[in-house]
């Protein structure tokens, strides 16, 4: 299973790379983060346990991630 | 014999052949050519360097399970089902198994194989009975741990059978799937009987005569989980095979 999942990411990632292309880095990491959680989701069945930890672990680094750039935008928006 | 340098460089042959040493291997690589890549300071290297390290660091944290070679492990599996198989024989035994649940006298699940299935009178078995001799009307047989009791114990941390419904044990079967043991697994009820249907990695080479008494580990613990769910007996009734595929037909309940 978990080899699996790494090839799912890699896939994902690999895609996202193509698809973004010159964009900047905060959407990639943003449509990386979706990609983590949707493969999370749909694999809880199936994951055993310890799996499933490490998979959160990524979770919540890409969670840290996403809130430094919607508190980034934030600031520019409002100018501070 | 051989030298310890000879063995040392076996040892080495045989982690390089584990997939988490050679995830780490890729991994690492990965990761040192996505730093290379962020020190060039173009919009695309910096893209090109993240992917490498996320797709590094995936493989390194991801990848971590030891495995044996499948002709390996089936080796230590047939041994045990080789001996139960001629015990049966040579009791002369035609049955088809019943899983017991835990009860009162029987802390473990167990199986009972009958001498034949016209009498199913299965006598109160607790966690020293083994041999059946029939006092009291009861079935001759004899009655013995599933082969798969440790195997759905490792399992179990992962899968509550113990305070699941037998409606939704399905899901719960899926952990099976996950732990790369089966490629699907569904449980069915039709009529009176359920149908519990496994599709394997391989071709089972298993005959139908001992799947009905004595099935494989993996098979027998995806019943002793459905036993477990159902907290009754469960009868295997008949089985099927095809290809990858093998189909329990089961009775739940007395």
């Amino acid at each position: 299973m978990s080899e699996k999942i790494t090839v799912v990411f890699t896939v994902w990632i690999i895609a996202m790379l193509f698809l973004t292309g010159d964009e900047n880095l905060e959407i990639f990491f943003v449509l990386i983060f979706i990609g983590v959680l949707i493969t999370r989701e749909l694999t809880d069945v199936f994951a055993p346990g310890n799996l499933k930890d490490r998979m959160n672990s990524f979770i919540y680094i890409f969670l840290i991630i996403f809130i430094i750039i919607v508190g980034k935008k934030i600031i520019t928006i409002l100018g501070i | 014999m051989l030298p310890d340098g000879g063995r040392q460089s076996l040892n080495k042959y045989f982690q390089f052949q584990q997939p988490h040493i050679r995830a780490k291997i890729i991994g690492g690589t990965l990761i040192i050519l996505g730093i290379v890549s962020l020190l060039y300071a173009t919009s695309l290297s910096i893209k090109i360097g993240f992917t490498s390290i996320l797709i590094g660091l995936f493989m390194i944290f991801l990848i971590t399970e030891r495995s044996i070679p499948k002709k390996i492990s089936d080796a230590q599996i047939e041994g045990t089902i080789d001996v139960i198989q001629t015990l049966t024989r040579e009791l002369n035994l035609t049955g088809n198994a019943t899983f017991l649940p835990t009860s009162p006298l029987l802390t473990e699940e167990r199986i009972f194989i009958p001498l034949n299935n016209t009498n199913r009178k299965i006598p109160e078995v607790d966690d020293t009975f083994v041999f059946s001799t029939g006092i009291d009307g009861k079935s001759l047989g004899i009655s013995l741990p599933p082969s798969g009791l440790k195997l759905l114990q490792e399992i179990e941390p992962d899968a509550d059978f113990t305070h699941t419904e037998l409606e939704t044990a399905e899901e719960k079967l899926q952990t099976f799937v996950g732990f790369n043991l089966l490629k699907s697994i569904t449980l069915k009820k039709k009529d009176e009987t359920w149908k519990l249907e496994l599709e394997k990695t391989y071709i089972c080479p298993n005959d139908t005569s001992l799947c009905r008494q004595y099935p494989c580990p993996t098979c027998s613990a995806a019943l002793t989980a459905v036993t477990r769910a159902a907290k009754q007996q469960l009868l295997i009734q008949n089985t099927t095979h095809n290809g990858k595929k093998v189909t329990f037909h089961l009775k739940i309940g007395e």
